[in-house]
């Protein structure tokens, strides 16, 4: 069927264009490299739900060998992935400069099968229930898709309206459809050649996020951390034994224009008739619109089943060979170790980082509220956070992307197990920045908050002066220390008055520190004044 | 220059342009703008008889605004023009059959035998009703397959939507009319790609016009001309108001397109040859290819007012260059995306980052955001806030900016949310300058793997 079609569409070619020789065909690239980008902050479980059309980004660099002969010469290369950006195509490698370069995306469908027949001459084949016995008519096609009316030798006639059984035979598929969207480009090579070229472009639906296994010792000061990149493919396309790397960092991304890539249905809308039950019913009547569909669902025939039983599957790769880490300009490159197959509809896992004896501090933290009227007033729980440095004096010292943090809490009896004790998200972190995870509360580590006074003090210049006592309480049995951070970002004039310790600054707040052994209870009382 | 004043004169006037421009063969050719909007001018061979008849103009395109169409021919007047959309369907067929014959074939289900009829139609209303002889009958009443037969195709009805032009014609014969309209469903826009070398301090651009065509109709063997610019389309009903805009596009473009030329306030490029444009095809055309252009790259932070972040975020990466003949580049350049590639430690180049650019005359500078920087972070913190009068304020900021690469790198930071007046900068860590009225700016030198922290106070307000 498609070397007939092919045939076809070389022959109506030279009649279009008769300076060209025949069509050259790349059916698939030779080798495919794919590099994925962050289209946005993203996690592993977010990738799992992501059904958008329209998101992620790779680039994907395929090689192909073309024998180009000389002259006019259009190349089409199939096989191209399904979410290309086709206006971000490039290529290298031809002799010659490209004259113009297209991107097709009518499908053939039966919609444009009988679309494009429009005035041709088909054939009508009718099958006697009964008999079984069928005959061919010739007829040239009137109008259709929605609504197919014929004309026959007979005069001029509905398809499909009869109730009998009635069938369209083609001879051929007409010009400009394709089984996928393909692009093509126009060349004009001096001499005949057999060249390899490199095309490269951008295409969605691929995406990958990090993920992190944070195992924290028993002692609960140090942690081991792995982190694993998830690839996630949600194209049609598999992409086999490509050498594969992905780029942390945020990009800047313009709204993507992808082709609407419809493909054309057919039916027939016929008069009704009076019992109704076995009269077609009338859709689309005299519409010319397209029914748009996912691309996906058209190239899913044309798909590499070689893997099919994989598709949707999650795969963990169990080597501990780290990715490689590059730059690549302001953004980092994590290569894998070696070239893998991403599957279409495919999530894949590889581990890019492994390091063991993190070191990290703990502290509960508590953010004063300068307006709560409890009443009485409670203790309250503070909130666990670990601190980290992201440097190798810590035992880390590695670019960290984005991404979701899970958290175990190993025991110390042995042959007990882990417990998860929460998952977190970590920005972009460079090497040698501070960042914070924060568990959430810790009911034993509490923090009981009074206002004692307020008062507005000044006659021309009025200014709030606030008193506040704070008291923190550790009932677990290992000491703690506990940041209080009175969080007053923005109002004019403050400044501490008078405090019971020192205070230090934290983002512009300040913050009180007390380290509280088992069992014990510390006060911290201040006053603060801001313009009124 | 006939394309010039056709434009200049508005699209209202075209048929006594196009009139006046003697084509000598049929040829189609396609002006496409920039949003959504094509001016059709097809020239095609007409054999009119003498006096009033209809002339049928096939394959014009789906989304043609009909209101636009004008038709100019020697020795032919117009009557009235219809654009008609009643399409040809089987029900359409049947319900213009009432009152005329029909045949029905009927396949006995038993045998298979076929019998035919001759019939008159006498209404379709929720079934069809049949005259046959002197019984009447609904159609397929009995379940039993039918086929109907029509003599003709009325008149009227038409698989595509059809321009028909009632004309009156001095003489018989044939002659050359000039179609011209409006049409939605082509666009053009420019793609960039650029190679940035950042070693080198260059970049190497190529430019791609890149077109449209989602009309429902394929454009073939057209001239095609691409005129950069926002032309305004009236809404409502009526013709297109063409609407020029001041000082969009000067100077001269040289392109492997052909100099682009400036028409009025507007850039034409007009593709070296004839083109076809498919239906549901995206066609792309080189029009640019410079090489070695000057270019850095700049960080960039924007505060845009006073205030405190918990967490550092990347410096913008911004890529600078100049559109002149100095940088190596000098043309116009239509808007459109610029997708930005540099290459990896293995050399391969890879996608860093796309942006969007206006219509870029020659001589302006360009400044493509492509992204934010992983390794160069900034944070800032809001010290303290001090009134200094009931309008006058003193804010004191510190930036603390990071490099985590290997090389020093500058940041260039702006502080907005200046107030304007009597702005007055203290106790700076760093020399900085005044951007604007609203902006102070800071070039802050940061050591390789190592931060810098830049302090100052702001009084601002009146």
């Amino acid at each position: 069927m498609r070397v007939r079609a092919l045939l076809l569409v070389v022959a109506a070619l030279t009649m279009s264009a008769p300076a060209w020789a025949d069509d050259v065909v790349s059916a698939r690239p030779d080798k495919v490299a794919v590099t994925i980008y962050r289209d946005r902050p993203m996690t592993a479980a977010m990738l799992a739900e992501d059904n958008d059309d329209t998101s992620g980004l790779a680039l994907i660099t395929e090689t192909r060998v073309v024998d180009v002969p000389a002259g006019r010469t259009r190349i089409r290369f199939e096989g191209v992935a399904d979410g290309i950006i086709p206006q971000s195509a490039k290529l290298e490698g031809l002799p010659a400069g490209v004259a113009e370069r297209n991107f097709d995306y009518a499908l053939l469908s039966p919609g444009s099968l009988i679309a494009h027949s429009i005035g041709q001459l088909i054939h009508v084949v009718r099958t006697d229930r009964k008999t079984g016995k069928s005959t061919t008519d010739d007829a040239t096609v009137r109008s259709g898709p929605y609504g197919l009316v014929l004309q026959t030798q007979g005069g001029v006639e509905a398809f499909d309206c009869s109730g009998a059984p009635e069938r369209l035979v083609f001879d051929r598929t007409p010009e400009g459809l394709a089984d996928r969207p393909t692009l093509s480009v126009i060349t004009d090579a001096a001499k005949p050649g057999r060249y390899t070229v490199r095309l490269s472009y951008l295409s969605v639906r691929l995406n990958w996020a990090a993920d992190y296994v944070a195992r924290i010792s028993p002692d609960g000061t140090h942690l081991d951390l792995t982190g694993w990149i998830t690839l996630a493919n949600h194209t049609g396309q598999s992409f086999a034994h490509a050498p594969t790397a992905v780029v942390a960092g945020q990009l800047e991304r313009q709204p993507v224009d992808l082709p609407d890539i419809v493909a054309t249905s057919f039916g027939p809308d016929c008069w009704s008739t009076a019992n109704g039950h076995h009269g077609i019913p009338t859709r689309l009547q005299g519409n010319f619109q397209t029914v748009p569909m996912a691309v996906t669902a058209f190239t899913g025939g044309q798909r590499d089943n070689a893997d099919a039983t994989e598709v949707g599957a999650v795969i963990v790769t169990a080597e501990k060979r780290e990715t490689k880490l590059s730059e690549l300009g302001e953004y980092k490159l994590y290569t894998l170790p070696e070239p893998t197959t991403v599957a279409a509809q495919q999530t894949k896992q590889v581990l890019f980082l492994d390091q063991a004896n993190v070191a990290f501090t703990t502290v509960y933290t508590f953010r004063t509220d300068i307006h709560a009227d409890d009443d009485p007033p409670g203790p309250a729980p503070a909130t666990q956070t670990l601190r980290f440095d992201n440097t190798p004096a810590n035992g880390l010292g590695k670019p960290l992307p984005l991404g979701m943090v899970s958290l175990r809490q190993r025991q110390a009896e042995a042959g007990s197990g882990e417990l998860f004790i929460g998952a977190r998200r970590v920005r972009d972190v460079a090497v040698g920045e501070p960042f914070e995870l924060s568990l959430g509360s810790a009911q034993d580590v509490t923090v009981r908050e009074m206002q004692t006074s307020q008062k507005t003090v000044g006659f021309f210049h009025k200014r709030v002066r606030t008193v506040l006592a704070m008291t923190a309480l550790n009932d677990k049995d290992t000491p703690v220390v506990v940041e209080l951070r009175h969080a007053r970002r923005g109002a004019t004039g403050f400044r501490v008055a008078e405090e019971s310790q020192p205070h230090a600054l934290k983002s512009g707040d300040p913050i009180w520190r007390v380290e509280l052994q088992p069992g014990e209870t510390k006060d911290v009382t201040f006053t603060v004044e801001a313009d009124q | 220059m006939p394309k010039t004043s056709l434009l200049i004169a508005g699209l209202i006037a075209l048929a006594g342009v196009t009139a006046a421009r003697a084509a000598d063969e049929p040829k189609l050719s396609v002006t496409i703008y920039n949003n959504d909007l094509a001016l059709v001018q097809d020239v095609r061979r007409i054999e009119p008889t003498k006096g009033r008849q209809v002339l049928e103009f096939k394959d014009v395109s789906a989304a043609i605004k009909p209101e636009t169409v004008s038709l100019a021919a020697g020795g032919i007047d117009i009557v009235e023009q219809n654009f008609d959309y009643d399409l040809l369907t089987p029900s359409k067929l049947m319900e213009k059959a009432v009152g005329h014959e029909v045949k029905i074939v009927r396949t006995n289900p038993g045998n298979g035998q076929q019998t035919t009829e001759t019939a008159t139609v006498l209404s379709v209303n929720n079934g069809v009703v049949l005259k046959i002889g002197d019984r009447i009958e609904v159609l397929r009443d009995d379940d039993v397959p039918t086929r109907v037969i029509f003599d003709k195709v009325p008149d009227n009805l038409r698989a595509k939507p059809t321009l028909s032009v009632t004309v009156d014609a001095d003489a018989a014969g044939p002659r050359l009319a000039t179609l011209s309209y409006l049409t939605s469903g082509l666009s053009w826009k420019a793609d960039y790609v650029a190679l940035f070398d950042e070693g080198a301090g260059k970049l190497d651009l190529q430019g791609w016009i890149t077109l449209e065509n989602h009309s429902g109709t394929p454009f073939v063997g057209a001239e095609t001309q691409l005129v950069a610019g926002n032309v305004t389309m009236a809404s409502g009903q009526g013709q297109g108001v063409y609407q020029p805009r001041r000082g969009v596009v000067s100077g001269g473009a040289e392109a492997r397109t052909g100099p682009g030329k400036a028409l009025g306030d507007y850039y034409i490029y007009t593709l070296p040859e004839r083109t076809t444009i498919a239906d549901s095809q995206t066609k792309q055309v080189s029009f640019l290819d410079a090489n070695g252009v000057a270019a850095r790259k700049v960080y960039q932070y924007y505060a845009d007012g006073f205030d405190s972040a918990d967490n550092p975020s990347g410096a913008a990466v911004v890529i600078d260059f100049a559109n002149s003949t100095t940088s190596g580049l000098g043309a116009g350049l239509p808007a459109g995306t610029i997708r930005i590639y540099q290459r990896d430690a293995a050399g391969e180049p890879k996608f860093v980052g796309e942006n969007a650019i206006d219509h870029t005359p020659q001589g302006s500078e360009l400044a493509i955001k492509i992204g934010e920087a992983f390794d160069v972070t900034v944070q800032p913190t809001l010290v303290s806030t001090t009134a200094i009068s009931r309008t006058r304020t003193r804010y004191s900021m510190s930036y603390l900016v990071r490099n985590a690469k290997a090389q020093p790198v500058t940041v260039e930071l702006r502080q907005g949310g200046v107030w304007g007046r009597d702005t007055q900068v203290e106790k700076a860590s760093l020399p900085g300058h005044a951007i604007d009225a609203f902006t102070e700016g800071w070039s802050v030198p940061v050591p390789a793997n190592g931060q810098t922290l830049l302090t100052f106070d702001i009084a601002t307000g009146d």
